[in-house]
């Protein structure tokens, strides 16, 4: 990230525990916008891409009601390989603006709560981020974005379609509103799965987190809408919201079971987990999230609550264990064993930290 | 891709033959599509009318894996005016060229909300800012010009001169928008 006089630290909003923590990690929401008048990026040429950059950075960050010190403005192509990855982690970019590394570029607010990936799929995605279950708050500061955006530039927009998209699976609303959540108990009790499938057909996706091999490890699962045409935004927040209530009180009763019916079972193994962070010397990636997993779990059902533990703690080493922000807190490119070597030095370090901050 | 005959080009036709029954797939380059004697001029792409006419009706696509399989309809053959897209080239990425394309594609598009939309008509607000404003700012010349004919028809020429200039003063900033 840029490093300037006016770099403010900022305490990330991940590390705050929102409502339903427990089982709800963090809520977000996508808005696309195009301009109106510029073809969709698909059919720009690398010099109109990066025109389209500065015209929108610069009609954004002059908006009345926009603080430019709040903002961090990147070009990926300046940026390290381990930097990237490591805004891929925090969902700051999606994979797929990494991919167009030549000509993309990302506003993020300082506290990273907030993004706009400008030349991805679309000219602009707006995205805002909210910990744990509170879709109101992310979905009123995306659209305020939205809004502020809209009114400096003339957008793509037609009465019949709404907001124009580049793929017409987003067109209307541009609207993808998602809930992260952590259901260890449902994949236990193996309910999930049949969940999933009633959730698709009522039109909603479930994905594992970042859509990576370590996200079923971490049973972290994305709920998001799918449909944006046809559908108001109040009603696409309402159907989501009505799905994630189930679901949180479905894991919840879940784990009532398994507490009731497997609890030395169950404890141990939260038990050895927490050991293992704490002691060992080489963590995998998919390792540490399983880790992970089982201590969030623990830690929700109040068995190590006095164990130098917080739900702050908890979620900075989820940020902090995916290999992209191992290999740029070490500012270098590592081979996985060195890489998992660092990770699990990063771990004991933080739970260091965490205890002597008592 | 490469094209399938010159291998050095990137292809951009591709048609499937069925010949004695045995059914043959290609990837040409605009150069040997010419050679072998696709009949279309300057080095553009043969119509898809062209080309059913040259080997009967026998392309049959199989890039239909999300949406709509099946052989091309006639109306899929479009092409959207303003960027070049085809309802093909989107088939096969995804992706529409620009916002014309909703226009030109619109019938074809209407099959695809049907299976991955909720309906066809947009629910929402309309876009923040700059239309509204700029509405506005009209209606308000407009009012301030009807004040400023009257002032000139009741002689009242001082008024009028400052209608005049606040007149100016907004349709200047309209004008920079």
């Amino acid at each position: 990230m840029k490093k300037d006089n006016e770099n403010r630290v900022m305490r990330p909003w991940y590390l705050t525990a929102g409502p339903e923590v427990d089982v709800a990690a963090s809520s977000r929401v996508r808005i696309a916008r195009n301009l109106a008048g510029v073809d969709f990026p698909t059919r720009l040429s690398t010099e109109e891409k990066k025109e389209l950059g500065d015209r929108i950075v610069g009609k954004f960050l002059a908006a009345p009601g926009i603080d430019p010190k709040d903002w961090v403005d990147v070009r990926l192509i300046d940026m390290d390989e381990p930097g990237c990855l490591s805004l891929v982690e925090k969902r700051l970019i999606s994979p797929e603006l990494l991919q167009n590394r030549e000509t993309a570029r990302v506003l993020i607010r300082r506290d990273e709560s907030a993004s706009l990936m400008i030349g991805e799929e679309d000219h602009v995605r707006i995205q805002a981020m909210a910990p744990g279950y509170d879709l109101k708050r992310a979905y009123d500061e995306a659209e305020s974005l939205a809004k502020i955006l809209e009114a400096e530039l003339s957008v793509a927009f037609t009465e019949e379609l709404g907001f124009l998209t580049a793929c017409p699976t987003n067109v209307g609303t541009g609207l993808r509103v998602s809930v992260q959540l952590h259901l260890p108990a449902l994949v236990m009790t193996r309910e999930l799965k049949g969940l999933a499938e009633a959730l698709q057909k009522a039109g909603l996706a479930v994905r594992g987190d970042h859509g990576e091999s370590s996200a079923a490890a971490g049973h972290m699962f994305q709920i998001s809408n799918q449909c944006t045409l046809g559908v108001s935004p109040q009603t696409t927040l309402q159907e989501l919201t009505t799905v994630v209530d189930q679901l949180i009180e479905r894991e919840r009763a879940a784990r009532e079971t398994l507490a009731r019916h497997s609890r030395l079972a169950l404890e141990d193994r939260v038990w050895r987990s927490l050991a293992l962070l704490q002691n060992a010397r080489s963590l995998s990636e998919q390792e540490a999230v399983r880790l992970l997993s089982d201590i969030r779990l623990g830690y929700a059902l109040g068995w190590l609550d006095k164990e130098n533990l917080s739900w702050e703690l908890i979620c900075r080493l989820w940020a902090e264990v995916g290999p992209g922000s191992v290999q740029r807190r070490e500012g270098e490119i590592l081979e996985p064993q060195q890489r998992d070597y660092k990770r699990a030095e990063i771990v004991r370090e933080l739970f260091a930290a965490e205890r002597e901050k008592d | 891709m490469k094209c399938t005959r010159c291998h050095k080009n990137e292809a951009s036709i591709e048609y499937k033959s069925i010949i004695n029954g045995r059914s043959r797939e290609e990837n040409l380059c605009a150069d040997c599509a010419r050679e072998l004697g696709l009949s279309f001029a300057g080095g553009t792409a043969p119509s898809w009318e062209s080309l059913a006419g040259m080997f009967g009706n026998l392309y049959n696509p199989n890039w239909g894996q999300m949406w709509l399989p099946g052989s091309l309809t006639p109306d899929q053959r479009e092409v959207c005016p303003h960027c070049g897209m085809t309802w093909r080239e989107f088939r096969s990425c995804g992706r529409l060229g620009c916002a014309d394309c909703y226009g030109a594609f619109a019938d074809q598009l209407k099959g695809l909300y049907a299976r991955v939309q909720r309906g066809t008509k947009y629910e929402g607000r309309q876009p923040a800012g700059s239309q509204s404003a700029a509405a506005t700012v009209a209606d308000e010349i407009a009012e301030l010009r009807a004040a400023q004919a009257l002032a000139v028809k009741n002689e009242d020429y001082e008024q009028a001169a400052r209608l005049r200039d606040r007149i100016r003063a907004l349709s200047g900033e309209g004008g920079s928008k």
